[in-house]
């Protein structure tokens, strides 16, 4: 064969060879192109929604209660899927395009975790017959936007119940739940024996308590005098502050007042029961932590929990997952502190094996919600992102089942965020220097002498960041809570001259700097808000010398109600058994049995304790402060939102049709809402409103009141009125009044109002009496509810142009989603037309309980709410 | 004679069509390859400095170690805009119903490898901070196969001749610790 020829030959070979070879590459390239870009997008939505976390915890007061912070992670969540549907250019669509193909979002909070996922939204019977019957009326369509009246077990998506830290070690007599958190703070809870244990704080090895000072790691801590600025009453002021389970609270010199913010209002404090000037959280933190250690030391049991005793919620042994090491050996030969402690290994197994579980469940579980043709699978994290999640605030996305060419996406991202108001962190304490910048305590500036430590004072990381308020003309203003400071160009700037070294090691032997750093970091973490926080009904232990010495603890706990306090008595050390106690025999002092006494005033009790051979001899002064008289914790104490136990009284009213002006006559039976919820609307003496209550839901049991016409129109507030009245329990209330009514003076508008074109209406004037109560509603959380509700206030719209128009007569009412909506019943037009339309919505009566009314028990919430006596 | 210059000119687009074409298609292959792995270790680099807001010695070496086995030399470089929050902290405090405006400066190349490759000193990790945004851009300073060949038809001149670059940018989302 020719040359040409074969060359022919090799290119009818070779090319298609060669074009299918660069086709599959070109392929390939692309896939992987396709999903580095992938990466990229889930990464940017996963830390705007982190960022948006953060701004929301640190400029919010509320941010510290769990229902606010649900809210802050709800916004995280949808600036999630905002990013999101912006990065794959989806602006149109909604997030159930994109939430089809993410099967969790996970946020790592300090002591435990949410997770985002869809769930069968199971109702019971009384909310399944309401919502129909709501339908059936005329009510809006159901969620899905569909006719069907199935509204039981619809896919939802939301946050999962918290799920904390948490495992359980049965060892011995001790059966004990353990939660930990980012840090080295537990909460420990349980039986040991007999004996119920409800303790927490921070395990500190390094922490001596001898002739009444404080040490840690060499250094005194003392308490402080503490300022930050803040805006209040329009002005900006440096004041002393003290922040006390979650909340800053501010001693205005100039006023003589202890003051808080709550929802961006001032709210005057007179009974605090700790000093504001003197802020001694620090001294207290480490205080507690010698507590938390002496206890575990003086239970054996607890002392010697292993690994090995850890069970899960069968009983079932999970050494196999956390290996066999002991819990607490490095509280009292070691230092547990440190991150390469047996103490924090077990720490980020626990979290990992609890965060691993529940995810994988709920990954696996969205292939039965998700319309995606793929199988979600959890998949494996590797171990250097185990232990950022376990250290960080963090949130981890997944985004699973995208075609991007060659194969399908499957991937993840973890974005953790160190400066937020969640966790305090060794790294989030800064050190301001008396020349007004502030460093990283790394910074080698402050070792080397380049920096003079003399009035340096530690501050959390967050203080740094502005903040804003109104001033007297109602202009916006910024500040800082660490007012004039700049940070350090070396530290802080540009972070270059941050050593690597771990902080305890730079600071041992610093003197100064290392007891400015560790008072701010003990006052930091000791303010932070815990649920289970009972530090405020501790008292100070006092001294203790040696551990084998006779000792008494005293711990006290006061009743919801705070009418009494409870004190236990711990006795410890050799003799401690056949030790003799003795107390003061004072009023107000009642002896239950030789450890638990019970306290009705407010005063010093002393209790001593000697050793059977009287050789030893330690007593202990208990400080009780917070006890209230009943009005003053009624007055105090009481606050809306909380929920009472209200009896309603057996009452029916028929609405006849000329006075409503709907074709039936209407009953509203109070029965009907005899076992319903009532929740505080106010409590407030010095507006004059007193302490009024509104029923957490309408009454009408789901049927509505219907309004219709000039009748329905005019007689609204009266007939909301006349409503409320039959809620009225005479025992415990003065009056009732439809919601919407001015609080202290809840009376109808007396006036007509006239026509555009002349002449009477026959119209009762419009009013906005509404404002005051909806505000409150607003502000408290008090909107929810499954229907639309009356407000007891009339408005009206008008037209008139070229000598035409018309009068809209509406009803005031808002909406379920909580916005104000006017519902039009009466039409007047210019040539008489005039229009009647029926409008229905639901009714929630306020009642005004009396003045001298008493709460007996309870603690607001809706499991426990007040029980009221007279 | 006729004949004989056809022969050569048909043996010339032989050797040509046989050897030289496949050749070139396997080296363009080559560096579509190359350009990937780049890009996949440039990102990957990228997002460890950003979630971990600091550049570590031991990330900078493996990201050299990955690109340099494409078999190419290549010239990297690393810039660090820094977050500086001073000035609008100033403003805002002397006038209050002002956000005064930050400023960003720039670090090079050479000054982050002074901290985390120094000549003689021992490496350490370049702290970053929240807010910071990083670049890294990366092209390559030889001659690959691809290249090579498509000079013997034309031949590309200028400053920048490189055939493979890539350039990657973010926020840094957490400080480093």
């Amino acid at each position: 064969m020719k040359l040409q020829g074969l060359a022919v030959m090799f290119i009818i070979i070779i090319l298609p060879i060669s074009m299918v070879l660069a086709s599959y590459t070109e392929t390939r390239v692309e896939t992987l192109r396709l999903q580095i870009s992938y990466d990229e997008k889930l990464d940017s939505a996963t830390a705007d929604a982190i960022s948006a976390f953060q701004i929301n915890t640190y400029n919010g007061d509320e941010s510290i209660f769990a229902n606010y912070k649900m809210e802050d992670i709800q916004a995280a969540v949808s600036t999630f899927y905002n990013s999101m549907r912006t990065n794959f250019s989806m602006g149109g669509y909604n997030n159930r395009d994109i939430e089809d193909f993410v099967p969790a979002l996970v946020f790592i909070m300090y002591d435990g975790y949410y997770i985002y996922s869809p769930y069968q939204n199971t109702w019971d019977e009384e909310t399944i017959n309401e919502t129909k019957r709501f339908v059936q009326n005329g009510g809006m369509a159901s969620y899905d936007g569909g006719t069907t009246t199935d509204y039981n077990r619809e896919s939802l998506y939301g946050l999962k119940p918290y799920v904390y830290y948490s495992c359980r070690y049965v060892n011995g007599s001790a059966d004990v739940v353990i939660t930990y958190a980012l840090d080295n703070y537990v909460s420990i809870k349980g039986k040991i024996g007999n004996e119920v244990v409800d303790k927490s704080g921070y395990l500190l090895s390094d922490v001596q308590l001898n002739n009444n000072i404080i040490t840690y790691r060499g250094n005194a801590i003392t308490a402080e005098n503490y300022r930050e600025t803040v805006i209040v009453d329009g002005q900006i002021k440096n004041l002393p502050c003290r922040k006390i389970n979650g909340t800053k609270y501010y001693y205005d010199e100039s006023t003589g007042q202890t003051f808080h913010f709550f929802n961006n209002q001032k709210t005057v404090d007179t009974l605090l029961t700790f000093d504001v000037v003197q802020n001694s959280n620090a001294v207290e933190y480490y205080q507690q932590a010698i507590e938390l250690k002496n206890y575990i030391n003086s239970h054996p049991d607890l002392k010697n929990l292993s690994t090995r005793n850890a069970v899960d919620e069968d009983g079932n042994s999970l050494e196999n997952e956390f290996g066999n090491y002991d819990i607490f050996e490095e509280l009292f030969d070691g230092t547990i502190e440190d991150e390469d402690s047996l103490f924090n290994s077990h720490r980020l197994d626990v979290i990992k094996y609890s965060v691993e579980r529940n995810l994988s469940v709920a990954i696996t579980n969205y292939n039965n919600y998700s319309t995606a043709t793929t199988n979600f699978q959890m998949p494996q994290l590797k171990d250097y992102e185990w232990d950022q999640i376990s250290n960080n605030i963090s949130m981890i996305s997944f985004l699973q089942g995208l075609p991007i060419g060659a194969k399908i996406y499957n991937g993840y991202s973890i974005v953790s965020n160190n400066k937020n108001a969640e966790y305090v962190s060794e790294d989030s304490i800064y050190i301001l220097t008396s020349d007004n910048v502030y460093h990283n305590v790394k910074d080698s500036d402050l070792y080397d002498g380049s920096e003079n430590i003399s009035g340096a004072v530690g501050y959390y990381n967050i203080n740094f960041e502005r903040k804003s308020a109104y001033d007297t003309s109602g202009i916006r203003n910024y500040y800082y809570p660490v007012e004039n400071a700049t940070g350090c160009y070396n530290s802080i700037v540009n972070r270059r001259d941050v050593s690597d070294d771990k902080i305890s090691d730079m600071l041992n032997g610093t003197g100064e700097l290392a007891r400015v750093y560790y008072t701010a970091l003990g006052r930091e973490r000791y303010g932070q808000y815990r649920a289970s926080n009972n530090t405020n009904y501790t008292t100070s232990i006092g001294d203790d010398v040696t551990e084998n010495d006779l000792k008494i603890n005293a711990t006290v706990t006061y009743n919801d109600i705070q009418s009494e306090a409870t004190v236990t008595l711990t006795i410890t050390g050799d003799g401690a058994d056949t030790a003799i106690i003795s107390y003061d025999n004072v009023p107000g002092l009642e002896r239950i049995n030789d450890t638990t006494y019970r306290c009705t005033q407010n005063g010093q009790y002393t209790f001593r304790v000697q050793s059977a051979d009287g050789t030893q001899n330690v007593s202990r002064t208990v400080n009780i402060n917070a006890i209230y008289s009943n009005e003053d914790f009624v007055k105090y104490n009481v606050k809306p939102g909380d929920y009472i136990r209200y009896e309603v009284p057996s009452n029916a009213i028929s609405i006849l049709s000329n006075e409503s002006g709907y074709e039936n006559t209407q009953v509203i039976n109070t029965q009907n809402y005899s076992s319903g919820s009532w929740q505080v609307l106010y409590n407030d003496t010095e507006h004059g409103y007193g302490l009024q209550i509104i029923s957490t839901r309408d009454v009408t049991n789901g049927n509505g009141l219907y309004l219709r016409g000039q009748s329905g129109y005019n007689n609204s507030v009266s007939i909301l009125n006349t409503i409320a009245s039959q809620f009225v329990n005479s025992t415990y209330a003065e009056w009732g009044r439809g919601l919407g009514l001015n609080p202290a003076n809840p009376v109808d508008t007396p006036n007509n109002a006239e026509l555009l074109w002349g002449g009477d209406s026959g119209c009762k004037d419009y009013d906005s009496n509404y404002t005051q109560d909806l505000t409150q509603l607003r502000s408290y959380g008090l909107l929810r509810d499954s229907t639309d509700v009356w407000l007891a206030s009339r408005n009206y719209d008008a037209q008139f142009e070229n000598g035409e128009g018309y009068h809209r007569w509406s009803v005031r009412a808002f909406s379920i989603s909580g916005t104000e909506e006017d519902k039009m019943i009466f039409e007047q037009n210019y040539n008489d037309s005039n229009q009647e339309k029926t409008e229905r919505a639901g009714v929630r009566p306020v009642i005004k309980l009396r003045d001298n009314i008493r709460i007996v028990s309870g603690d607001g919430t809706i499991s426990n709410p007040y029980v009221i006596s007279m | 004679m006729g004949d004989t210059v056809i022969v050569i000119i048909v043996i010339a687009l032989s050797v040509v069509l046989m050897f030289v074409f496949p050749l070139m298609t396997m080296a363009d292959r080559t560096d579509d390859i190359a350009q990937l792995t780049i890009e996949t270790a440039t990102s990957d680099f990228v997002n460890s400095i950003v979630v971990k807001g600091k550049i570590t010695p031991e990330d900078y070496q493996s990201f050299l170690q990955t690109i340099t086995s494409t078999g190419n030399t290549y010239d990297v470089e690393i810039e660090v805009q820094v977050l500086d929050e001073n000035p609008g902290k100033k403003t805002t405090q002397t006038d209050r119903t002002t956000i005064g405006e930050n400023e960003y400066y720039i670090i090079t190349t050479s000054q982050v490898l002074d901290v985390i490759d120094p000549d003689g000193g021992t490496p350490k990790s370049y702290g970053l901070k929240e807010g910071d945004f990083v670049f890294v851009r990366i092209k390559n300073t030889n001659q690959t196969l691809a290249q090579q060949l498509k000079n013997f038809f034309y031949t590309v001149v200028g400053n920048d001749t490189y055939s493979q670059s890539t350039e990657k940018g973010a926020m840094v989302k957490a400080t480093g610790k």
